[in-house]
């Protein structure tokens, strides 16, 4: 009671009404989060009701017998097995191409680059790749890897260009994550008569490895949902993979990476694009099967990264 | 100007060593100071004097940060180490450093101390290895209470402990010089107060030791010797009992009784 009258007495004085501004700050105070809330909410709901849209359109043809397993150009009742075989494929492609060349790029970035314009210019160079729309990354990639290199429609020029796609994305990520270690773990290793690359191989990498390996899967969901830089370089026909050839230069050898290849993302596309009946029913089948492999990927993301950072605290 | 030393023979000294960040701005004006080995030198004076500058010069760390000149001589054993061609990878061989934040690196405690030795070829055999944690971890009075845990990470101590994992990590490298900056700021006074028995109990090995401190006391109760650095000048130097009873210089007195800083 008497800090309250002290308040109100000092509001007199001043010639102000404390209570009526009290009053008028805490409203707002509600209001702002109210409207939080509700944006929020309107985001999750987003979310939710697409993902949920897509699995009650597509689930029930992602779990019937067969689906999973069967080639897509069975006669009855064809399934999505290469577009599943090609995305994880090419997937595991990308990433062995684009995680050391980031990886690369972001400790020089970090630890290494001069504060000079050459630095500034790759820093920019990164940012404008991540901005490029990937329909003219596929055609970069359809005119310079699959014509001028002449790889042909293929795994490895699709891969390319998801590369290309994927680089900065993953140098933005490891940088950060490497500019999250404080600057005096560097410090102390340097101090201890260390070169830097000690510092950055047996300091530093290892205290971000937490965040670098979740960035790297959180990117992998991306790549693996990418449709339109790979039409124009690793096709969009369906392939009948034989898991049984031993022939690398055969197209329909699984492993070969100068065959073409459909992933799912593309399959989806294609399917829309040429409507014959029962189509629809693969599309969303497709569409639920991809979506629970993002999902995935970014749950795996979060165990992963908990599960490195807590063995290397190990409190 | 010879190198003016309290007793016993100077192997780390500086001459006119002066500090530029960003080329031109001068932190630190021309600066000389001895230090003796088997004794604890404090420096004092309030923030962005330039004692911390000047105490990153002794193993060129300040070589780490961009656009940061340091001119003049900083001779140790017997010859300029302030030279372009200097192996500065061997210099902080032997200059350790403590900082003022805690520093384990994300490994076990064990590993902490045999990473350095490690990564320079010193350790020869499981038995060495196990030798130089056990006196390294002795030494810094953290022996006893880790023995038990070893293999577990070092970001499980106390704040205290992690910074005396940090000195012991140091003096397994077996440096003759310990550069302490700040080494207690972040920490409570039952730790302090054991941190700095093991700056006394270290420097008594034969060890030269600077400790750079805003803590007044600190200086009194840890060092032989003291120096007072003011906006970027080293202005009075002496052993500890003289700076702190008698100071010649006005700013220095001003400073002691707490009129700035």
């Amino acid at each position: 009671m008497a800090s309250e009258t002290t308040a109100k007495q000092v509001g007199n004085d001043l010639g102000v009404d404390l209570d009526a501004h009290v009053k008028r700050i805490g409203r707002q105070d509600r209001v702002a989060t109210g409207i939080l809330t509700v944006i929020v909410a309107f985001v999750l709901l987003l979310l939710a009701s697409i993902v949920a849209f897509i699995l009650v359109k597509g689930l029930g043809k992602a779990l019937s017998p067969g689906f999973l397993t069967t080639s897509p150009l069975a006669d009855e009742n064809p399934g999505i097995s290469s577009e599943i075989f090609d995305s994880f494929y090419m997937l595991i492609i990308t990433l062995l191409i684009s995680v050391p060349i980031s990886l690369g790029a972001a400790i020089f970035l970090v630890e290494y680059a001069p504060d000079n314009w050459v630095t500034k210019a790759a820093s920019t160079a990164i940012e404008t790749l991540s901005s490029l729309p990937s329909i003219v990354v596929g055609m970069f990639g359809s005119l310079f890897f699959v014509v001028t290199l002449g790889w042909g429609i293929s795994i490895i020029a699709g891969a390319m260009a998801l590369t290309m796609f994927n680089i900065p994305i993953l140098v933005r990520v490891i940088q950060q994550a490497l500019q999250d270690v404080p600057r005096s773990q560097r410090d102390a290793a340097l101090a201890m008569g260390l070169t830097r690359w000690e510092a950055t191989r047996h300091v530093l990498l290892p205290a971000a490895m937490p965040a670098i390996v979740t960035g790297i899967v959180i990117s992998a969901g991306r790549v693996f949902g990418e449709a339109a830089a790979l039409i124009f370089t690793s096709g969009s026909a369906a392939v009948n993979i034989n898991f049984a050839s031993a022939n690398l230069s055969s197209p329909r050898n699984p492993w070969t990476i100068f065959r073409p290849a459909e992933t799912l993302a593309v399959h989806i596309w294609k399917l829309k694009m040429e409507p014959t009946p029962g189509n629809d029913e693969i599309v969303w089948g497709t569409a639920a099967v991809l979506i629970i492999c993002v999902l995935l990927f970014n749950i795996l993301a979060r165990v992963l990264g908990k599960a490195l950072a807590k063995k290397m605290t190990s409190e | 100007m010879t190198p003016t030393s309290g007793e016993g023979s100077a192997f780390l000294y500086t001459k006119d060593v002066t500090v530029k960040y960003d080329y031109t701005h001068e932190a630190l004006h021309p600066t000389s100071l001895s230090f003796d080995a088997g004794t604890v030198t404090a420096l004092i004076g309030p923030s962005g004097c330039g004692k911390s500058t000047y105490l990153r010069c002794l193993n060129l760390m300040n070589r780490e940060i961009p656009r940061c000149v340091v001119e003049g001589e900083i001779h140790y054993h017997d010859h300029d180490v302030n030279t372009p061609d200097e192996n500065l990878f061997e210099l902080r061989k032997s200059i350790g450093m403590v900082f003022q934040q805690p520093t384990p690196f994300r490994k076990s405690i064990r590993e902490n101390i045999l990473f350095a030795p490690k990564r320079h070829g010193r350790i020869k055999n499981r038995a060495g290895a196990d030798e130089l944690v056990e006196t390294s971890l002795r030494q810094a009075a953290l022996w006893d209470e880790v023995k038990d845990k070893l293999n577990q990470s070092g970001f499980g101590l106390s704040g205290g402990q992690q910074q005396r994992l940090c000195i012991a990590r140091t003096l397994a490298m077996k440096p003759d010089v310990v550069l302490f900056d700040e080494p207690c700021s972040a920490l409570d006074p039952i730790s302090t107060y054991s941190i700095e028995e093991t700056i006394r109990s270290i420097a008594s090995t034969g060890i030269c030791c600077i400790i750079v401190t805003h803590n007044m006391e600190q200086a009194t109760r840890v060092s032989d010797r003291t120096a007072f650095f003011y906006v970027g000048n080293m202005v009075e130097t002496g052993t500890t009992k003289q700076i702190f009873s008698a100071p010649n210089d006005q700013r220095l007195a001003d400073y002691l009784s707490g009129r700035f800083g």
